[in-house]
């Protein structure tokens, strides 16, 4: 049995798509509130033009939080000709007209969003606003109290990044399959960085940095057959984004990390972040690392499994010995064989 | 038969036999004088050194097969639908290993139609190793094609 189909079974346990039950019911009450929002919007005199989910759902790489939180960024767009100058404007309309309004206690205006707990049902939305001016976008940055230098109408390409990640025309040959492959590595790991870090580092290793070094990186791997093998793929991405340039040597075997946007902004997506998180995040990626070669080298079935458990967490399966011998490598053949018509007397 | 697996041997090749697959063999046996002959494919997998195989699953008659007390023809496409499954489903590990049929016979040995059909199998299946079962009343036998022709497969007790 090839080691694939253990990783096939982990990322059915892991990932969160839309067509999950659980999120659904998250969406139905994102999409109450923002039929809320664009009431609420089109009162203050800059209704909204355009809404859409952006984040890892809509590029295929959520994964399910072991917490059972579900997060969903849910955009919204005003016409710039009707934007106000203040742009944390909007950001207080949507906190205190809409969301306090339907008893969000904890309703928060950040820097790049205004964030929304519903937390009997574990469900956390994010609202990035953005005014759109022709096909440009640009993202009200600033919090509540935020004065004149420390808030504006910065310029952003959400949909943009979103194709990026998305884009499979550099893939040579079954792209589909490659692109797939991708949002795979991608889940592993996320789920990889839930399972390794603190909760408070894990916080600062941001999705879509991560989301970013795996597509520049990405290293597809296929057999002969057309079969993925994930295990390759991962660990000659994970080497790739060691020495692709994201970790800076400091003093005292410190690392600083950082990871700049593919799109506009263009920023440091880990900007301001510390050192103490890019030498945890440097060296825990090289131990992934190694333990992936150890698992390519390993040859007993069930060991493997061990290995990239103890990587993953529990969601990884490791299957039990048994008289069948699953933990003997099996022969994979190219074809089922012929049966045809038999006859015996 | 049938309470645990069984596993038949004959130089350096070892078949492993479920106990599922055992008991639908005891199960099928011709114990009545009115019993048709029962048959079906073998679906397993092997070791990458192919010196062991394991029968994971057996295919029993369809509607578009036919038998008589001392004959049958397998003709279903069913039993190749349940292969290709197996296989899909198995990230191709799991593959047509040959096939089965019962004989009201204690002790069961082929006729010349089941070797003349054997042959015709293993032509079909190029270089793969195929497994030839026959369940008797009593007991079953393995064959394989060997150098000396067909050649049963001892069973370790």
């Amino acid at each position: 049995m090839s080691i694939q189909k253990h990783f096939n079974t982990f990322h059915d346990a892991i990932k969160l798509s839309k067509q999950d039950d659980a999120y659904k019911t998250a969406r139905e009450r994102d999409d109450s509130i923002t039929n809320e929002v664009r009431n609420a919007f089109k009162d203050a005199g800059y209704p909204v033009i355009e809404d859409f989910i952006q984040g890892s759902i809509s590029t295929d790489t959520a994964i399910l939080k072991k917490s059972g939180d579900f997060d969903i960024d849910r955009a919204i767009v005003i016409d710039c000709d009707n934007a106000p100058d203040n742009c944390v404007k909007p950001k207080i309309t949507l906190c205190e007209n809409v969301l306090e309004k339907r008893g969000f206690q904890n309703a928060k205006i950040k820097k790049p969003c205004v964030t929304a707990d519903y937390k009997n049902e574990n469900l956390h939305i994010d609202f990035p606003i953005y005014r759109k001016n022709g096909a440009e976008y640009e993202l009200a940055i600033g919090k509540r109290n935020a004065d004149e230098s420390n808030r504006k109408w910065e310029e952003a390409d959400p949909r943009g990044l979103k194709d990026w990640i998305k884009d499979k025309s550099s893939y040579i040959g079954s792209a589909s399959d490659k692109l797939s492959q991708f949002n795979r590595l991608v889940r592993y790991l996320k789920r990889w960085r839930d399972e390794k870090f603190s909760e408070g580092v894990a916080a600062k290793i941001h999705s879509i940095g991560i989301t970013v070094m795996a597509k520049q990186c990405f290293s597809p791997s296929f057999d002969s057959d057309g079969k993925p093998d994930d295990l390759i793929a991962l660990k000659t991405t994970v080497s790739a984004m060691l020495i692709h340039g994201y970790f800076t040597a400091k003093a005292n075997c410190q690392y600083q990390v950082s990871v700049f946007l593919p799109k506009k902004p263009w920023r440091d997506i880990f900007d301001g972040s510390s050192v103490n998180t890019g030498t945890q995040f440097r060296n825990k990626l090289s131990t992934l690392e190694g333990k992936l070669q150890d698992a390519i080298s390993e040859t007993d079935e069930i060991e493997k499994c061990k290995i990239l458990r103890e990587v993953f967490g529990d969601d990884f399966p490791v299957p039990e010995k048994s008289n069948n011998s699953a933990s003997t490598r099996k022969a994979i053949f190219s074809s089922s064989g012929a049966v045809g018509t038999s006859q015996g007397a | 038969m049938g309470d645990e697996n069984a596993i038949f041997k004959n130089g350096g090749i070892s078949l492993n036999i479920s106990k599922d697959a055992l008991a639908v063999w005891k199960n099928h046996r011709q114990i009545n004088a009115r019993d048709h002959e029962k048959f079906g494919v073998i679906i397993g997998s092997c070791s990458e050194i192919k010196d062991e195989y394991w029968v994971e699953s057996i295919t029993t008659p369809f509607p578009n097969d036919r038998s008589t007390r001392y004959s049958f023809l397998l003709r279903d496409r069913n039993h190749q639908k349940a292969v290709d499954l197996a296989f899909v489903e198995s990230g191709g590990t799991s593959i047509y290993l040959g096939t089965w049929h019962t004989h009201p016979e204690l002790i069961p040995t082929p006729s010349l139609i089941d070797k003349m059909d054997w042959l015709s199998c293993i032509g079909k299946n190029p270089g793969r190793q195929l497994f030839f079962v026959i369940v008797g009343t009593k007991e079953i036998r393995v064959f394989v094609r060997t150098s000396f022709g067909f050649t049963k497969l001892i069973m370790e007790s």
